[in-house]
């Protein structure tokens, strides 16, 4: 199987790529790096004007001719409440699989517009793939993040692990212990203490709703287990959600107990 | 040092000092070690001082205590300004930096972060710890972007990430968002912050003259043109206008 297709199939079927450990993260940094490979064979100046039409045929009413987050559409969706559309060229993003600081790789950007954010952006699936993947390219060069930082995703440890009883106990204790009740609410019965008192702010000093955990279908990031881990090990730059990697290193498998803990919450 | 680090020449010249719009000179007679390179300096401020702020804590309040006061200006008996950044205006050098290697270090205690105000050089590794028994949050901010933002165990020996980009950040901690620090990154060595007295000292500067730029977190920045090598034990004396 050529890189491509490789990466096709990641593509095709992410939720089938379960095998675990080691493997998982060497075949993870193969395919990631190919699709930088791609970004940069789709970079040429046909591609980019590409991007750059499709760009402003369905980005631009929203994020802006260049990428400042305020197009047209962006003050209809309350230009005082968060989440205002992404500034491209802060260069920081909430949805990546990378470290804390990192830019988000070409493929996070791609499961972002593919996905959409529920919520808050619409899917972007009904696009050709190779339009999707110039749209990469475009919005990347509004910031000048991707050429300083490649971002290298983080290795989530072997798993998931089965949503036993003695799993989801041990995930509702390190709801506790990592303190996820001071936003998300004791039991994440949200919103927590510190989302009462006001002082939970984005990136533009907007109040900033911490995520109900008892509603899967709400989250931004995805809701399989890995989108899940993927999300509590690098944090959502640019919210109050920091990375849980440190934490959680004494013990790297508890990231599947909190995981299992979170899913227990929502009507299955 | 390394080689190529600018030579210290140690020829004694009378010092120059170009503007004197706010500045004051104070020469002090104590004849010293002082390299002519060696940039020292004083801020002062005489200005109205803003009231101090008390802070409820309602969390941890074992660890961070009842209440927090938030000096917006910490001032000597002198009235020497403490926790004023002092750098030299600067391009990127070749130099490697001064104190490369050493890591630049923010440590979580008693819900404080010491140090509360620091410069570090890129390149330098930027390690934070936290010393307390409760988990803390060290939320660091380029103007425009997250630099990290990580959760620490208690007593955790913390994580280290380089510094890649000069510029000013902010650090925070979103579990108690009454800490709250300042880091500035220069692309060279030459910066510094002002000790309780408002003192500063700047070694290994190249001769010449060159532009300071002095920044408090109240009272903004100023800049101040001065031409080196100073006259040994001399003392720049730079005011904060009131604003
Ligand atoms: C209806 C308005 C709207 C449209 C149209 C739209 N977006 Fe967004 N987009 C948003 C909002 C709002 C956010 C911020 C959501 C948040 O922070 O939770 C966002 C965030 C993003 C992010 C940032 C995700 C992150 O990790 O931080 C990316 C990437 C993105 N949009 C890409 C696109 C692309 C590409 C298009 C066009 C194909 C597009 N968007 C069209 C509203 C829109
Ligand atoms: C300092 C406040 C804070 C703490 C502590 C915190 N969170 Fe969050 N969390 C947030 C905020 C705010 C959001 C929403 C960000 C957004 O919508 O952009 C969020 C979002 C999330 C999401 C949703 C991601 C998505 O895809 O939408 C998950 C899952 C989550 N948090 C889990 C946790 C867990 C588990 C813990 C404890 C280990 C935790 N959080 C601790 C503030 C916090």
């Amino acid at each position: 199987m050529g890189l491509r297709q490789a990466f096709l199939w990641r593509f095709n079927h992410p939720r089938q790529a379960k095998a675990c450990g080691l493997m998982m993260s060497l075949m993870a940094s193969l395919i990631f790096s190919h699709q930088s490979a791609f970004a940069v064979e789709s970079g040429g100046h046909n591609s980019s004007e590409r991007g750059k039409r499709l760009y402003e045929e369905s980005c631009l009413f929203c994020h802006g001719e260049v990428g400042q987050g305020d197009g047209p559409d962006a003050f209809s969706l309350g230009a005082y409440s968060a989440p205002r559309p992404r500034a491209f060229t802060g260069g920081e993003y909430k949805f990546r699989s990378t470290p804390s600081g990192e830019p988000p790789t070409d493929y996070d950007l791609f499961e972002t517009m593919t996905n959409g954010i529920p919520g808050f952006m619409p899917s972007f699936r009904g696009l050709p793939e190779e339009d999707r993947w110039a749209i990469v390219t475009y919005i990347k060069q509004f910031s000048t993040i991707f050429q300083e930082i490649a971002g290298t995703p983080v290795v989530l440890p072997p798993g998931p692990l089965p949503a036993t009883t003695a799993s989801i106990i041990r995930g509702h204790e390190l709801y506790a212990l990592l303190d996820c009740a001071k936003c998300h609410g004791p039991e994440a019965m949200m919103p927590g203490g510190l989302y009462e008192q006001g002082e939970l702010r984005d990136r533009r000093e907007l109040d900033i709703l911490p995520r109900d955990l008892h509603n899967l279908p709400s989250f931004k990031n995805g809701h399989q287990p890995r989108d899940i881990a993927k999300s509590i090990l690098t944090g959502l730059d640019g919210t109050p959600m920091a990375s849980y990697q440190e934490a959680l290193s004494p013990h790297p498998e508890d990231i599947w107990h909190l995981v299992n803990y979170l899913m227990s919450l929502s009507p299955q | 040092m390394a080689n190529n680090y600018p030579i210290v020449q140690q020829t004694r010249r009378t010092f120059f000092l170009r503007t004197l719009a706010i500045a004051g000179i104070l020469s002090l007679a104590q004849a010293g070690n002082i390299q002519a390179g060696t940039l020292q300096g004083k801020i002062i401020y005489h200005g109205p001082l803003p009231d101090k702020e008390e802070i409820v804590v309602k969390k941890d309040s074992e660890t961070c205590g009842k209440t927090r006061e938030v000096e917006p200006i910490i001032l000597a008996q002198n009235k020497g300004v403490q926790d004023v950044i002092v750098s030299v205006e600067m391009e990127g050098q070749d130099s490697p930096a001064k104190d490369s290697g050493q890591p630049k270090t923010i440590v979580n205690k008693g819900c404080r972060f010491l140090t509360r105000v620091g410069t570090a050089t890129v390149k330098q590794t930027l390690t934070i710890q936290n010393l307390d028994p409760i988990l803390h949050n060290t939320h660091v901010r380029t103007s425009t972007r997250a630099f990290i933002n990580v959760v620490l165990l208690p007593e955790a020996m913390g994580v280290k990430k380089a510094l890649r980009k000069p510029g000013p950040m902010t650090v925070k901690c979103n579990k108690h968002p009454f800490m709250k620090g300042f880091i500035h990154v220069f692309s060279h060595p030459y910066h510094t912050v002002t000790d309780s007295t408002g003192h500063f000292m700047i070694l290994n500067l190249p001769e010449g003259t060159h532009t300071l730029s002095f920044w408090h977190e109240t009272l903004g920045t100023l800049q101040q043109t001065v031409t080196l090598p100073q006259k040994d034990g001399t003392i720049l004396t730079i005011e904060f206008p009131a604003p």
